[in-house]
């Protein structure tokens, strides 16, 4: 029963379930279809089932409430599940399950103009890093930080950006490459999952050695853990931007190495 | 932000200036072509595309435009949060046991604070303050009250409730108790920490907030009082609430 407990919405959010299930029925559709290998599915499973851990149980309610809580929180919505996601492709299966209406649909949306346009502005690979940076940002200016926190509209809003510019990176720097119009060499990926590093760190950092509480609506809002004082969890969360975070570029970095040696015949032709 | 601006200016002549150019020059030369082309309807379709730079620099003006032309700052010295947070809506058992909502308290600025009685350090001192400065207000003390929501509704009943306000300003004070699921609605309405304590022995950790969430008269959340502000603040904000035209 206690367990059970853990499990009920802190703050339930009716889009966020509708899209879940929506997302996994379509899956397990596509699935009885397309029959893809164990891993690939485990992949999209571990992905999707742990942005709902993150969003629909109590671990929301600490993440609202202390800071490093909040960064682990975002660490899963930004890194890790968009990466597990996206490593299992599932765009064909996901379209497989759908009914007919819905792939009419959807091949006309993607390709309408403006869709092509806006694929080829957010896959362009300089305004890819500095949406997936730029956002994380964006959202820990103390002051934005402050209002997203306190508004539960914002609030969603940055969860969501997370999500959706964490998909997108990682769909896009992942093995393997799309092969059509987003096809990226797999230099110019590594580069990309490269170059996203250093300004994590960097903001990571400061919020570590910031000598100052930067988030004070946590204390405002009270925090979860009372034990613990505003400035070592302020470091935590600088920590876990700092650590983690950086880490899944590397394991990225590191697929698509493994990727590209498996394929011997393509770099020799090159 | 000028940056910025510079930047998108070049970009602008770079990259979306030549697809203007070609697109006007297309229709232009379909306008005044010979018979053979005249017939045509004039390519269209180029100049709503390049009407998308269009777009894209009036987006830019706009964006000068509202940055540029900021309104005076309001005189709020505590965290302004008007329009962030919903307006204040309750209905919870009093310390008189009387049924208080919201409407009841309309007219006056309310200032709510979640606490229990059995709390040792922050509630007592929150209260104080606050019951100190209404006492400074004087007379306009009397459009303000104070909404203390208890978060232990164990043992926090409405006698003892009253007790526990009685030793504070009862006249402007009002407890508010009621049904855990109601008072957790409350809480998370303002995104406030609220754990209740796993045993009764441990009932002294309750976690909760710190902060004074202050409604205008017309029940809408407007400022954050928080410990760290100094009374002034909190004085000189309360009477600009009093005295702003509603």
């Amino acid at each position: 029963m206690e367990v059970f407990l853990w499990f009920v919405p802190w703050e339930e959010s009716i889009t966020f379930i509708a899209v879940i299930s929506v997302v996994a029925i379509l899956y397990i559709n596509g699935c009885a279809e397309c029959h893809p290998p164990f891993r690939q599915k485990l992949y999209f499973w571990v992905g999707l089932v742990s942005l709902y851990i993150v969003s629909q149980t109590q671990f929301e309610y600490y993440s609202e409430h202390e800071f490093f809580m909040h960064r682990l929180q975002h660490v899963v919505l930004h890194h890790f599940a968009p990466f597990f996601i996206a490593l299992s492709r599932p765009g064909a299966i996901l379209f497989a399950g759908m009914p007919l209406e819905g792939k009419r649909w959807i091949r006309t949306i993607l390709q309408s103009r403006l869709a092509q346009q806006l694929l080829a502005i957010v896959c362009q690979p300089v305004i890819a890093v500095i949406l997936f940076d730029g956002l994380i940002f964006f959202w820990l200016l103390p002051s934005i930080h402050f209002i997203a926190m306190i508004d539960w509209r914002l609030y969603r809003v940055m969860n969501w950006s997370a999500i959706i510019t964490g998909l997108m990176f990682w769909s896009l720097v992942l093995p393997p490459s799309p092969q059509k119009s987003a096809y990226r060499s797999a230099g110019c990926r590594i580069a990309m999952m490269l170059a996203v590093i250093p300004p994590q760190i960097v903001v990571g950092a400061l919020i570590f050695f910031a000598p100052q509480e930067l988030y004070p609506i946590y204390t405002l809002c009270g925090r979860a853990f009372t034990h613990l004082d505003p400035l070592t969890d302020q470091q935590i969360g600088g920590l876990i931007m700092w650590i983690p975070a950086s880490m899944m570029s590397v394991i990225g970095i590191m697929l698509v190495i493994s990727n590209e040696l498996r394929q011997p015949k393509r770099v020799m032709s090159k | 932000m000028e940056l910025w601006i510079q930047t998108s200016a070049v970009v602008f002549q770079n990259e979306y200036a030549p697809q203007f150019r070609q697109a006007v020059n297309a229709v232009m030369r379909q306008a005044s072509s010979d018979s053979k082309y005249s017939n045509r309807l004039p390519n269209i379709w180029s100049l709503v595309y390049a009407s998308a730079s269009v777009r894209f620099l009036v987006f830019i003006i706009l964006a000068i435009g509202l940055t540029g032309c900021k309104s005076e700052p309001p005189p709020w010295r505590l965290s302004d949060i008007s329009g962030h947070l919903p307006d204040l809506e309750f209905s919870l058992i009093s310390d008189k046991e009387t049924q208080v909502t919201a409407q009841t308290l309309k007219g006056k600025l309310v200032l709510m604070y979640f606490g229990f009685t059995h709390c040792a350090a922050e509630c007592p001192l929150a209260m104080t303050r606050l019951v100190h400065i209404l006492q400074k207000l004087g007379e306009d003390a009397d459009r303000v009250h104070i909404l203390f929501v208890s978060l232990d509704p164990g043992r926090d009943t409405p006698p003892v409730l009253h007790r526990y306000l009685a030793s504070f300003d009862s006249a402007h004070a009002t407890g508010v108790t009621g049904n855990e699921e109601a008072i957790v609605e409350l809480v998370k309405r303002y995104r406030s920490a609220y754990r209740p304590a796993t045993d009764a022995g441990a009932a002294n950790d309750i976690s909760h907030s710190a902060v004074v969430y202050i409604f205008d008269t017309q029940g809408q959340a407007r400022l954050l009082f928080s410990p760290a502000d100094p009374d002034e603040n909190l004085m000189s904000d309360l009477l600009h609430l009093l005295h702003e035209s509603p």
